[in-house]
């Protein structure tokens, strides 16, 4: 069973060894995901286990992803690098929680959204970890959702 | 030295392609697998190949089985990089053809180090 305390991990190792950035867990879930230009990733788990995991942030953290991947300065930062970067930082995230859960199994190709005018779901799934991260003092949420079949 | 740096995230490949640059190793690069073996044929054997796994079209295992079938590609260093972290995963592209092996989440001195050990000279 992946905990949030893994998740955490995951995260921390991936936003301070790849990006640099220090993080810590947040025990407020305070990410605006109404908010225009946030954006929201998402890489499925198929296989002996089954699920997907969710990754959100605000605009302010996806161009400062963006900045450390593509190494650009802040005014060089578009929407087509901030969802590069969040897929990137998606792919990273779940395959290393991938690593946790029992396998044989496989990563899908990540897929990210821009913006506030969508409802968001999985169908027959659970949520069975959850944290949010405080990065640079921004929050990134991610979320562990596991098939309930 | 020319090396050729197969990933679907145009992110992964500047990173990796900066820290080549920085030590004189021109780049190329494809975003997939297919694109991989059309730059190949383009661009003839290059002296190293990194290429990622999960990548949509042609990914990176199928890629390093079929350049590892083409007599022109058997010797070339090839190292994965790659979200993958299960030890079965790591075997099955070691039996493939890999030479090294890379987890992401990598920074630049753990890329090094896996460069040298396939013989470039990094200065490390």
């Amino acid at each position: 069973m992946v905990t949030n305390e893994d998740v955490m991990q995951i995260t921390e190792h991936v936003l301070g060894t790849m990006l640099e950035l220090g993080s810590y867990a947040d025990s407020a879930d305070n990410l605006l995901t109404d908010r225009l230009e946030a954006f929201t990733g998402c890489v499925h788990i198929s296989g002996e286990w089954q699920g997907a995991v969710v990754v959100q942030g605000t605009p302010e953290l996806g161009r400062l992803i963006a900045q450390r991947f593509l190494q650009l300065a802040p005014g060089e930062v578009s929407e087509v690098d901030v969802m590069d970067s969040a897929a990137e930082l998606t792919n990273m995230i779940g395959g290393n929680i991938k690593g946790l859960v029992p396998g044989p199994s496989s990563l899908s190709i990540p897929s990210v959204t821009i913006g506030s005018d969508f409802n968001f779901r999985l169908p027959g799934t659970r949520e069975s970890a959850h944290v949010v991260a405080n990065c640079e003092g921004q929050p990134l949420r991610i979320t562990l959702c596991e098939s309930t079949k | 030295m020319r090396a050729l740096v197969v990933d679907d995230s145009r992110a992964i490949r500047r990173i990796i392609g900066n820290i080549l640059k920085e030590i004189s190793c021109d780049v190329v690069e494809a975003g997939n697998g297919l694109e991989a073996l059309a730059q190949l044929e383009t661009h003839g054997c290059p002296d190293l190949i990194l290429v990622d796994w999960n990548m949509p079209e042609m990914n990176g295992l199928e890629f390093v089985k079929a350049a590892r079938q083409d007599p022109r590609y058997k010797q070339v260093p090839m190292m994965m990089v790659t979200t993958e972290t299960e030890m079965e995963r790591m075997a099955q592209a070691f039996i493939a053809g890999v030479n090294e092996y890379l987890m992401k989440p990598f920074d630049k001195s753990q890329l090094l180090e896996k460069l040298t050990l396939l013989g470039v000279e990094t200065g490390v």
